[in-house]
C-alpha cells in the first residue's frame, strides 16, 4: 500500500493506493513539486482517495473512493482516466469555497477567457491548441469564481483530449507528447496533455474574467462563424452548468448576473480549426 | 475499545483540538463529510467558540458545509411554508418529526443538521384526509404493488412516501412511531399528547423527550449500520439539551409510559460511555439497575464503529437482531414468503 499526495491549487489531495504504477503514471502528468512521493506530515489535506482493488485477484479492478463514497471501478489499464474524472468529482461535488462552472478557462495578458459547453463541442481541443499557442491555462474542466474578488481561482490539471481531439493536437504540433493514451473508456479513447511550464507556475495565481466563449464544432458548418451572444442567454447557460449555482442561491445570481456584465460573450461556430484559431485570437487580442 | 474521531470531536472539541495531528484533522474532515457532518461540526466548534483558532483548512471545509446547510435549511422553511395553506384545513393535529422538528424547534441538534425529507405524524384516522389534502396541494403517491402498499400500511408506520410533483421534495406521512409488525404496542397517542404547536404555524411539535424517544427507537430497534455514528451524536445532543432542561427523568417516565424504555435506557448508557457524559445520580442509579439494559446489543453496536472482521460479525449480528425488533418473527416468515413468491413470479413472466 502506498500514500502519496497531490498538491494542486486550491486543492490538495491524499492517495492511498495498492496499483504499483499509479503514482509513476502520474508522475508523467504532474510535476515534482505537485506530485509528492509522501503526503506531506504537517498537511491537512481536503480529501482523501481511496483507490485499491477491494478483492484480491489481479484482474478485480481497483475502486474510486472517497470516504464511504464510491465514484467508480476501473480496469488496470484505465487507472489514470478514472482517477481525472475521480478527482473532478471530488471537486465538484463536495467544495463550495467557488461557485462552479463546467468550462475551460485560459488566461493572456491577464484577461481570461471562459469557454463553458457540451461535451463534442470542440472545448478541450480548442483548449489544448489556445494553451500551446501561450495562453496559461487555469483549468480545461473547471471554472471556479471566488465569491468575494469575482476573479477566476486556476485548477490547473492535465488536459484531457478525446477521440478525433488527440489526432488534431498531433497535427497540429506534431512530436507534442500527449499521455496515456486510452482505448475503449466510456468517453472513447482519451489522451493527456501535460499543462505548459507558464500554466504550473502560476497555478494559484487568478485572473479577471473578459470573456466568455461557447465554441461548437460543426463538420458540414461555415469554416468559421462568431455572433454576440444575449447577455440573459449567457447567464442561463452558465447557470445550467453550474455545479453550484443552487446552493449559493441569491448569491449565485449576483455572482453569474456581475460575470455576464463584465464580460463580452459569444458563440463560434467551425468546422476549420486553424481559421477559427486565427479569428478567435484576433478578436479576442 | 477505539472510540470514532467524530464522536471523539463531539465529545470534548477543545481537547480533540488541543490533540489533534494534520493526519487526524485530514481523517477527521473526511468522516465528516462522508456522514453529512460537516456543518454541524461547524456548529459545535462554534457553539465552543473554536472557530476562529482551528486550523485554515478546517475552517474552510466548515465553510464549505455551512453553505450547503444553509441552502438545506431555506429549503426546508420553504416547503414547510409551501404545506402550511394545506394542512391548516386539517381539524386534527399534523405533528413535524426529526430534523423539521429539530429545525422548527431551533434545537442545538438542528444546528448544521441535513435532511433528506420532512416527516409528518398525523393519526391513523386522519391518514386518508391528510393524503387528500396533500394529493391536492401536488403530492404524489409513486404506484407500488399491491403488497408493498399492504405491507406499509399495515405492516410498517408510515404511508409509502410521497413526492411533490414539481418541487420533488420527499414526505414521509406517519400514523405510528415504529413499524407496527414490530409489535411493540407503543402507545402513539402519548406523542400527540406531548405536543405543542408551534407559534404562527399549523404545525405541531412532540415534547423534546418525545423527540429523543423517536430517535432511540430508530437507532436501537433498527438494522441499518451506515450511520451509527451520525445517529449516536444526533442523541447526544438531544441528550445534552433534556439535561440542561433537567428533564432525564421526564424522558424516562415518558419512555415507560410509551413502551419503549429499553431503546432510551441503553442509548443514555451508550452515550455516558461514549461521549463520557456524567449522567445525573438519580438517572445513573434507574439505569444501573433497569432489568432493560442489553449489553450484548450495546457491545456489538460499539463493536460496529471499528473497522475489520470483529466489525463485520458485529453488523451482521446487529442486522439479524434490527429485524427481529422490527418485525415479529411471524410477520417476518410471511413476509420473506411472500416477497421470495414475487421474485419468482416476477422471474418466470420475464420476457424471452
Amino acid at each position: 500500500m502506498s500514500l502519496f499526495s497531490l498538491h494542486t491549487p486550491p486543492f490538495t489531495v491524499r492517495i492511498a493506493t495498492d496499483s504499483p504504477t499509479l503514482f509513476t503514471d502520474l508522475s508523467s502528468l504532474y510535476p515534482d513539486e505537485v506530485l509528492r512521493l509522501q503526503p506531506c506530515p504537517e498537511h491537512i489535506y481536503d480529501f482523501h482517495i481511496d483507490y485499491r482493488r477491494r478483492f484480491s485477484g489481479k484482474s478485480r479492478p481497483y475502486h474510486f473512493r472517497t470516504g464511504s463514497e464510491h465514484f467508480r471501478m476501473a480496469d488496470a489499464n484505465q487507472l489514470i482516466p478514472t482517477f481525472e474524472w475521480g478527482l473532478n468529482w471530488c471537486v465538484s461535488a463536495y467544495q463550495q469555497q467557488y461557485l462552479a462552472i463546467h468550462a475551460a478557462v485560459l488566461e493572456k495578458d491577464g484577461k481570461a477567457l471562459i469557454m463553458p459547453a457540451p461535451p463534442g463541442s470542440g472545448k478541450s481541443t480548442l483548449c489544448a491548441l489556445l494553451m500551446l499557442r501561450g495562453w496559461r491555462l487555469l483549468s480545461d474542466e473547471m471554472c471556479l469564481i471566488d465569491p468575494g474578488s469575482g476573479q477566476l481561482q486556476p485548477y490547473v490539471r492535465p488536459v484531457s483530449l478525446k477521440n478525433a481531439s488527440i489526432e488534431v493536437i498531433r497535427q497540429y504540433q506534431p512530436g507534442i507528447s500527449v499521455f496515456h493514451r486510452t482505448p475503449d473508456t466510456e468517453k472513447g479513447t482519451v489522451a493527456y496533455l501535460r499543462p505548459t511550464d507558464i500554466s504550473w507556475i502560476q497555478s494559484d495565481t487568478p485572473a479577471a474574467p473578459a470573456w466568455i466563449l461557447f465554441p461548437a464544432y460543426q463538420a458540414e458548418a461555415e469554416p468559421v462563424a462568431v455572433f454576440t451572444m444575449p447577455k440573459a442567454d449567457t447567464l442561463l447557460y452558465l447557470a445550467q452548468n453550474s455545479f453550484n449555482y443552487a446552493v449559493y442561491a441569491t448569491e449565485g445570481f449576483r455572482l453569474l448576473s456581475q460575470l455576464v456584465d463584465n464580460t463580452e460573450s459569444y458563440r463560434l461556430e467551425y468546422s476549420d480549426t486553424s481559421q477559427m484559431i486565427e479569428l478567435l485570437e484576433q478578436l479576442l487580442c | 475499545m477505539l472510540v470514532p474521531l467524530l464522536i471523539q470531536c463531539f465529545r470534548d472539541p477543545e481537547q480533540f483540538q488541543a490533540k489533534a495531528s494534520a493526519a487526524c484533522w485530514t481523517d477527521l474532515l473526511q468522516q465528516a463529510r462522508s456522514m453529512g457532518l460537516t456543518a454541524q461540526l461547524r456548529a459545535l466548534f462554534d457553539r465552543h467558540k473554536l472557530l476562529d483558532s482551528l486550523p485554515e483548512t478546517v475552517q474552510k471545509h466548515c465553510e464549505w458545509g455551512w453553505r450547503y446547510y444553509q441552502k438545506q435549511q431555506a429549503s426546508l422553511f420553504y416547503e414547510l411554508f409551501e404545506l402550511e395553506p394545506c394542512l391548516a384545513e386539517a381539524d386534527y393535529p399534523c405533528l413535524l418529526l426529526k430534523g423539521a422538528a429539530y429545525q422548527a424547534l431551533g434545537l442545538t441538534v438542528s444546528e448544521g443538521r441535513l435532511y433528506s425529507d420532512i416527516d409528518l405524524l398525523v393519526s391513523r384516522q386522519q391518514l386518508n384526509d391528510c393524503k387528500a389534502k396533500l394529493f391536492f396541494a401536488g403530492f404524489f403517491e409513486p404506484a407500488v404493488s399491491a403488497y408493498d402498499k399492504h405491507f406499509y400500511l399495515e405492516l410498517s408506520h408510515e404511508n409509502p412516501p410521497l413526492y411533490h410533483v414539481k418541487r420533488g421534495t420527499a414526505l414521509d406521512l406517519h400514523f405510528a412511531l415504529f413499524p407496527l409488525a414490530g409489535r411493540k404496542n407503543l402507545i402513539t397517542e402519548n406523542v400527540f399528547a406531548s405536543a405543542s404547536p408551534i407559534a404562527g404555524s399549523c404545525f405541531q411539535v412532540p415534547s423534546l423527550s418525545y423527540l429523543y424517544i423517536h430517535a432511540a427507537i430508530h437507532f436501537f430497534w433498527q438494522e441499518e449500520q451506515h450511520k451509527l455514528t451520525k445517529d449516536l451524536i444526533d442523541l447526544d445532543l438531544l441528550y445534552s439539551q433534556l439535561a440542561e432542561q433537567k428533564l432525564l427523568s421526564q424522558l424516562l417516565c415518558d419512555a415507560e409510559q410509551f413502551g419503549a424504555l429499553e431503546p432510551v435506557v441503553n442509548t443514555l448508557l451508550l452515550i455516558e460511555k461514549l461521549f463520557e457524559r456524567s449522567l445525573p445520580e438519580e438517572v445513573a442509579r434507574q439505569l444501573r439497575k433497569s432489568p432493560l439494559r442489553r449489553d450484548f446489543a450495546r457491545f456489538i453496536l460499539q463493536m460496529q464503529l471499528q473497522s475489520g472482521t470483529k466489525a463485520y460479525i458485529a453488523g451482521t449480528l446487529w442486522y439479524l437482531r434490527g429485524y427481529r425488533h422490527k418485525m415479529h418473527w411471524r410477520a417476518l416468515v410471511r413476509h420473506v414468503w411472500v416477497k421470495t413468491n414475487l421474485a419468482w413470479r416476477h422471474y418466470r413472466q420475464r420476457p424471452g
